[in-house]
């Protein structure tokens, strides 16, 4: 199959370089390894500085992509390769995971879901929820598949005797799909840097220290718990603790730079939290504020206004209370240095970025930075250009920064690429 | 419904080829207990500590499956009491 571009990945940047190309006339293969569409942004809350829903924003675009007759969306597909070819195009194989179920036919109804009698954690909700071992992987997914996972089922049966139109294959294998493009455009994101990474604080161990993506779920309509409660007990937490910089400006980490999104990410959730639970005591503990986007000051001068406490102060411990409570052990940076012990019922860990995926898997001429993300030598002039001629970046893949930023990055791509097919360069 | 031939041949051979480990069949059968007793507990309004308490399990891992339960319409949440949310079998 021939295509003008190959997209991979489908979180926001991904969705919205393919729209733009789509909407140029170009034809886009856009490839997502996971089952749906939508990535990081579709499981957050809300947005900032605007308070707008996530989904409400990120569902109409997965729409519009999975129905642009100029866009081929392969979901459970991963990249397997990319080769340059003499004449400036790309042959790549990519590789299409089994669902065991056969997409032409199933319906969505999730009758094989509501059968199976195997509960798993629900990697969606960051394991704070529960999923079946067959199940669509959330409510507003695209496409409305099931993925059946094979090392949790216990092939009992259930789900195939339920559908309706027999669309179960328990024997399904990973299918190769080989396309030829004259561009690439990588929008691989972000994961969050390591849980654990500082034992100290916790993360992975106390049930009541959570990350921030988790935190986005509790917040979430339809969250795992259906309203705000800490996952040791169900108890409505009374109070809740920030700790910034838990993942970044961290050399020992080797995530030294900053991810220039969990402070106002957490300032906005402070917010949500404090209109989900009005009485709650909310503290975030920081290093620096670093509120510099179009009306971000604000957005911090607002939290400050409703109540939300900000302390000046690096912690160097996180243990186990009594009940399920949290003890911080601070070190205010402002006023007193002594250490200090405070107590609270939940705490969100403000964990940092990092690349999603490593490019040179691939094996091909693109470098990366010390850090891992993707390199664009003549950033900030040219930010999707990478060292690899006709093949570019956006997003989160090129390093740390927020929707906004990635949206126009991801507008940029496409017009670059399609410049790039323009000049007749593939 | 009933499996076609077909599907029950690639059954038989699916369990042939993939098996199942002892650690998913033992948290299988963990897991059921989990939830039969929680079911059980849950006939009137009660707060996951206290459903905890009487089950003898965890108060996270009956949180856990409450939650579950809950997705999948075998449990509602009533009211709350105190710091905490009353569920029942529904």
């Amino acid at each position: 199959m021939k295509y003008d571009t190959l997209v991979i990945g489908a979180g926001i940047a991904g969705l919205q370089a393919a729209l733009d190309l789509a909407e140029q006339g170009r034809q886009v293969v856009l490839v997502e390894k996971n089952p749906s569409i939508g990535g990081r942004m579709i499981s957050l809350s809300k947005v900032y500085p605007t308070l707008d829903c996530a989904s409400c924003i990120t569902t109409p675009r997965m729409a519009s992509v999975a129905h642009h007759p100029n866009i081929t969306t392969l979901t459970y597909t991963e990249v397997k390769q990319v080769i340059a070819q003499p004449d400036g195009t790309y042959h790549a194989h990519i590789s299409k995971k089994p669902r065991f179920i056969e997409e032409d036919k199933c319906i969505g109804c999730k009758r094989c879901e509501e059968v199976c009698p195997v509960y798993i954690r629900d990697d969606f909700e960051h394991n704070l929820g529960a999923k079946k071992a067959i199940s669509i992987p959330f409510t507003n997914a695209i496409p409305q598949f099931p993925v059946l996972t094979p090392d949790q089922c216990t092939w009992c049966g259930a789900c195939a005797n339920a559908c309706p139109v027999d669309c179960i294959d328990y024997l399904q294998e990973p299918r190769d799909i080989f396309v030829e493009v004259g561009a690439v455009l990588v929008a691989t994101g972000f994961e969050l840097t390591p849980f654990n990474a500082k034992p100290q604080y916790g993360g992975g161990v106390l049930p009541n220290v959570i990350t921030s993506l988790q935190g986005e779920r509790l917040l979430a309509p339809h969250g795992p718990f259906g309203r705000v409660l800490r996952p040791s007990d169900g108890k409505v937490p009374d109070s809740i603790a920030f700790v910034q910089c838990a993942g970044s400006r961290d050399a020992s980490l080797g995530v030294p730079y900053c991810s220039r999104v969990c402070c106002m990410y957490a300032i906005k959730q402070a917010m949500l939290l404090s209109g989900s639970l009005p009485t709650a005591d909310i503290t975030i503990y920081y290093m620096d504020i670093r509120a510099f986007g179009k009306g971000y000051e604000a957005f911090y001068q607002n939290a400050k206004a409703m109540g939300i406490n900000f302390v000046k102060a690096k912690v160097g411990r996180i243990r186990a209370g009594e009940d399920g409570n949290v003890f911080l052990r601070i070190e205010r940076q402002e006023e007193s240095s002594q250490p200090e012990e405070m107590n609270h019922d939940l705490v969100i860990l403000s964990l940092g970025m990092k690349p999603q995926w490593n490019p040179k898997t691939l094996a091909w001429d693109m470098e990366t930075d010390l850090d891992g993300f993707v390199k664009s030598p003549d950033a900030p002039m040219d930010p999707a250009t990478t060292t690899c001629a006709g093949v570019y970046a956006c997003g989160t893949a090129t390093g740390p920064k927020d929707i906004v930023d990635t949206i126009i990055e991801a507008g940029n791509a496409a017009m670059v690429v399609g410049n790039h097919l323009a000049r007749g360069n593939a | 419904m009933s499996l076609s031939a077909e599907t029950k041949e690639k059954l038989k051979r699916a369990r042939e080829l993939r098996g199942v480990s002892p650690e998913l069949l033992a948290r299988q059968k963990e897991n059921i207990r989990i939830q039969k007793a929680i079911l059980e507990g849950a006939l009137e309004p009660i707060s996951v500590p206290d459903l905890a308490q009487n089950t003898g399990i965890s108060s996270e891992i009956v949180f856990w499956h409450v939650n579950a339960l809950r997705k999948y319409d075998k449990m509602v949440d009533v009211k709350k009491s105190g710091d905490y949310w009353l569920y029942k079998k529904k």
